[in-house]
Parts: C-alpha cells; sequence; structure tokens
C-alpha cells in the first residue's frame, strides 16, 4: 500500500473575519484505495479538497499545514509551478453540467493542459472514453456539453483524469446531481480505477454512496474529523455519537426509498440502460 | 454557422438590410447618377425625375446621391469605431473580470466617472478643441463609449469567469492567459456582440444626431443625420427631404439591431431548444 498523498495539520480560514473553516486535520491516501470524507453541508469537506487540488484563492483563504505529494508540499508552491503537478491530481466537480466549457467541443476541452501531439491527443481521448464505458467516443469528441446528459458529463470527467494519468482522483460529490443509475455508473468507474492503483479522495455527505466506494472514511463535522478509520469499522461499529447519527440518517433514507421502489414494477428500462455494449450490438 | 443564419429568418432580414447599405456603400460611385457636392440650381427642390431619382435638396443637389454617398460615411465610421471599442472592452473588461482585486476596482471607478458624462458633452468639448472633422468625431465616439463596452464586458467575463469549468481548466493545469483567450473569451464574446451590433445602430444615429445638431462633420456634408438638419428648414414644402434620410438611419439600425439580436441565438450553443 503505497502513500501518494498526506495531509497534515491543515487548517483552513477565511481571511475576512478570520472565520475558520478547517481546524486542523489530517488524512492519506493511498494508491489503490478510496478515502471518502463525509459530513454534513457547511463541515468544510469541499474546501478541503478545493485546498488539495489548487484551487482557492489565497488571497481571501489561508490555507495552513502540509499536503505532502511524494516529497512535495502542495500548499508551499506557488500557484505558477503547482500547476505543472496538476495532471497528477484530476478533479471531478460536483455539477458536470456547469464544469465543461460550453462554447468548446469535448474534444478539445480533454487536450487542456496536455502537451500531447494532436493525433496522439484524439487516439488517447478515444481511448480514455472507451474505458469508461461511453458509446460512440468519435462521435462524443465532436459534441458540445449541453448535448450529452449529466452521467455521460461526469463519466468525461473521469475520462480526462485517465487520460492526464491521474495518481489521484478528488471527487467533489460527484454523485449528487445525477440519477440513481448515473450514480452506479460513475461509482463503478470510478472503483475500476481504484483497482488499477488510483488513490480517490472522494467527498460526500451520503453514507450510502460512501459504503459503496470507501476503504477508509473519515466523518467530518465542523472542520475537523470526530472519526477516522476502515470502511468496515465504522460502518458495523461506529464510536462517535455523530457517526451514529448520520448512519441512523442514511439507514432510515434507504428504507424510505425501497418501500418506495418496492411498489413500482422491477424495470426492464434500469438494465437497458446500464447497458454498456455499443448500441447497434446490444 | 452560415446554415444557421440562414435558417434563422431574423438574421436574414437583419443580414439583407446590411447587405444592401454595404453594397450601397462599396459601389456608390456606380449606383450615384451625380456627385453628392454637384450643386445644380435648377434643380432646386426639383421634383423626382429619372435624372433625380428622389428630387433635388435645398441647393440642387442630388438627393439620391447624396443618400448614397452618406452610407459610406454613416457605415464607414460606425462599423470601425464599434469594432474599437468591442476589442478595447474586452480586454480591459476581461482583465479586469479575472484578476479582480485593486485594478478592478480603479477600472470601475475610472468607468463609472466616464459613464457619468452623457456622450455628447464629451463629444462637444473634445470637437470644440480639436476642431471639427471626422477623426475628432471618431476620437470622441470612442471616448465617451469605452466604459460602457468595457464595462459591459466585465459584466459578462465576471459571470463567465464564476463558473465551474474556469476551475476544471485551473484544475488541469491551464494557464491564466489560456483560460482568459479560451474559455472566458469566447463564452462572453457571443453576448458582447449582441450589445455591439445594437451599438452599430446606436452609434449611426449618434453621428446622425452629432451632424443634426451640427457638431461633427463640415457643414454641406453628405451625411444622414447633417441631411436631417438641412431639410429641417424647408420641413413643411418639402417633408420629404427629411423623410428619406430618416428611412435611411432607420433602415441601418433595424439591420443591426436585428442582426446583433439573432446572433445572440445562433452564437450561443446550449441555448438551442430540443
Amino acid at each position: 500500500m503505497n502513500e501518494l498523498l498526506r495531509l497534515e495539520d491543515v487548517h483552513i480560514t477565511i481571511r475576512k473575519g478570520s472565520v475558520p473553516i478547517v481546524k486542523g486535520v489530517s488524512l492519506s491516501v493511498y494508491s489503490g484505495k478510496s478515502t471518502v470524507i463525509v459530513g454534513e453541508s457547511g463541515s468544510g469537506k469541499t474546501m478541503l479538497i478545493k485546498a488539495v487540488t489548487g484551487i482557492l484563492n489565497r488571497k481571501n483563504v489561508l490555507v495552513e499545514g502540509h499536503a505532502y505529494f511524494g516529497d512535495l508540499d502542495l500548499f508551499a508552491l506557488s500557484d505558477q509551478t503547482r500547476r505543472k503537478y496538476c495532471r497528477h491530481l484530476a478533479l471531478i466537480m460536483q455539477n458536470p453540467m456547469t464544469s465543461f466549457d460550453p462554447s468548446m467541443k469535448i474534444g478539445k476541452q480533454m487536450m487542456i493542459g496536455t502537451n500531447f501531439s494532436k493525433t496522439e491527443a484524439h487516439e488517447k481521448a478515444i481511448q480514455a472514453l472507451r474505458a469508461v464505458g461511453l458509446p460512440r467516443p468519435e462521435q462524443l469528441l465532436n459534441s458540445y456539453p449541453h448535448e450529452l446528459s449529466g452521467g455521460m458529463l461526469q463519466r468525461v470527467m473521469v475520462a480526462i483524469a485517465i487520460m492526464g494519468k491521474a495518481a489521484i482522483i478528488a471527487a467533489d460529490e460527484p454523485t449528487t446531481a445525477l440519477d440513481v443509475v448515473s450514480q452506479g455508473l460513475v461509482l463503478d468507474e470510478l472503483m475500476t480505477l481504484k483497482n488499477r492503483g488510483v488513490g480517490i479522495l472522494f467527498v460526500t455527505h451520503d453514507f450510502l454512496v460512501a459504503k459503496k466506494i470507501a476503504d477508509i472514511i473519515a466523518v467530518m463535522k465542523d472542520g475537523i474529523f470526530v472519526e477516522t478509520g476502515e470502511a468496515d469499522e465504522i460502518f458495523c461499529n461506529p464510536q462517535h455519537n455523530y457517526t451514529k447519527a448520520l448512519l441512523e440518517a442514511s439507514i432510515l433514507r434507504r428504507k424510505e426509498t425501497e418501500n418506495v421502489n418496492t411498489t413500482q414494477e422491477p424495470s426492464a428500462f434500469v438494465a437497458n440502460v446500464v447497458c454498456r455494449k455499443e448500441p447497434e450490438t446490444c | 454557422m452560415l446554415k444557421k443564419i440562414l435558417c434563422n429568418p431574423q438574421a436574414l432580414i437583419g443580414l439583407f438590410l446590411i447587405a444592401i447599405l454595404l453594397v450601397i456603400a462599396i459601389f456608390a460611385p456606380l449606383i450615384a447618377p451625380h456627385s453628392p457636392d454637384d450643386m445644380n440650381p435648377a434643380a432646386r427642390f426639383a421634383e423626382r425625375s429619372a435624372e433625380y431619382p428622389l428630387g433635388g435638396d435645398q441647393l440642387g443637389r442630388c438627393e439620391f446621391s447624396r443618400l448614397v454617398y452618406g452610407a459610406r460615411l454613416s457605415l464607414g465610421i460606425a462599423i470601425p469605431t464599434v469594432a474599437v471599442l468591442t476589442v478595447l472592452g474586452l480586454m480591459i473588461g476581461s482583465v479586469c473580470a479575472y484578476k479582480g482585486g485593486w485594478l478592478d476596482r480603479i477600472f470601475i471607478i475610472v468607468c463609472d466617472i466616464f459613464i457619468a458624462f452623457p456622450a455628447l458633452v464629451i463629444a462637444i468639448s473634445l470637437i470644440g478643441v480639436l476642431g471639427n472633422n471626422l477623426i475628432v468625431v471618431l476620437f470622441s465616439a470612442v471616448i465617451s463609449l469605452w466604459a460602457w463596452y468595457t464595462r459591459m464586458a466585465r459584466t459578462y467575463c465576471k459571470k463567465e469567469a464564476a463558473k465551474d469549468y474556469v476551475l476544471s481548466a485551473k484544475v488541469a493545469g491551464a494557464s491564466d492567459l489560456g483560460i482568459l483567450f479560451r474559455h472566458i473569451i469566447p463564452n462572453a464574446l457571443p453576448q458582447l456582440l449582441v450589445y455591439a451590433c445594437t451599438g452599430i445602430a446606436g452609434m449611426i444615429m449618434m453621428v446622425s444626431g452629432f451632424s443634426f445638431l451640427g457638431i461633427g462633420l463640415p457643414a454641406g456634408t453628405a451625411e444622414w443625420g447633417a441631411m436631417m438638419n438641412d431639410a429641417r428648414s424647408s420641413l413643411y414644402s418639402q417633408p420629404m427631404l427629411i423623410v428619406w434620410p430618416g428611412i435611411f438611419v432607420f433602415a441601418a439600425a433595424a439591420g443591426f439591431t436585428l442582426f446583433g439580436e439573432a446572433m445572440r441565438d445562433i452564437l450561443t450553443p446550449e441555448d438551442i431548444t430540443i
């Protein structure tokens, strides 16, 4: 188990009014493992992931502590030097519909930040799109973001991460804006990547999503980790009251949705949508 | 793109009007039967005839020829000025919007100061100091309007800069300049282009307005606004002399406005309704 990223005593403070958002957290991301941060809205999980990926405006936000990526402390780098390492660290955002430039074709957006030649990049893009199970990749490269569904865009985002050979994929609630079917597909892709040795840092408010993907779970509340540990441990034997409350709430919700589902027919529709083969051969 | 324009009736009407005016402006010497400044005392307030298709004006000049040459002046002033304004506005506005901070604040204050003065006041003072000629008119138009275009461009760029795809590009390692030129400006441009197209119409009317007030172009220039001003003295006896240039100003303004509005629909891909 190879440690890819180590956060040490990270503090994040809004400079204006010196509001503390994250108050000293430590966490590691390992290759082939997924580390999931679970917490309610406003607990500081998005800020943490933004700090790691380097998109916080440092004029307004003070980031202290260390983020070791190998021997390199990401927080100590200037924004300019940091961009060189960006490709090792991909970010998947919450809302796929706004994460793509509406005036640029998908193919072109996949090339941003890469320095491949045009034909090479084209080939790599098609490979990556195939890898995430998107049909007709050639056609996809020539379409605009608004022509794709949210689930497809989210998988394109994963494809971009694959293409850049990212060592770590940071995902900020990537499934929140998606329907259940697309959620499943995106999570599957992330699992496949994890099995290939990519380290995953996943942020979610939903314990059920966490359960599907997590190896290590950190429960965040008001800027600190109230509980960190192996996923099984946390699910079976939560120590902190907050973790217990969160788990109960999730399970309660699941029961509710299951009750609703049993009244509906098990749909062949879902099977159709989930089918990964090219439409012609399916 | 061309196909989309051809499928959009609004764009077609606008383009048709613009094309007619452009053809008239470019081939003015071939279309006009007389020189715009040729005075023929016998043709003073002449009736419409084969020789004078729209009659003669108060000095016996061919009204039709003057209108045709007027297209050259009006379009020749309005289009380049708006082009300069758009580029200038986009340059300053996008940098302000993206960089923010003190640079942004300073430019906003400067813009506010310029916007506080009406264009006419700036034009009159500049023309008063620098004299009455074409370059000064262009210059005063740019001085009085750049703040509007900059503010507009800044607003559009700011809106785009706040979107998630700019963050995505940053995470992917794109440079500031790359983000500005490849993401923010292409997305803000269609919206600004609409403003610019309607701005051309406004500019034609502004220059005409200047001429109408007797500032701007030298007396006797064949310009639509100046022609309307001259025709004022014979408004009741020869009303058509003021109507003809009015029709041309109207056609130009309508053409550019319609085309601009249609271009917004065409250039913004996500607005296509399914």
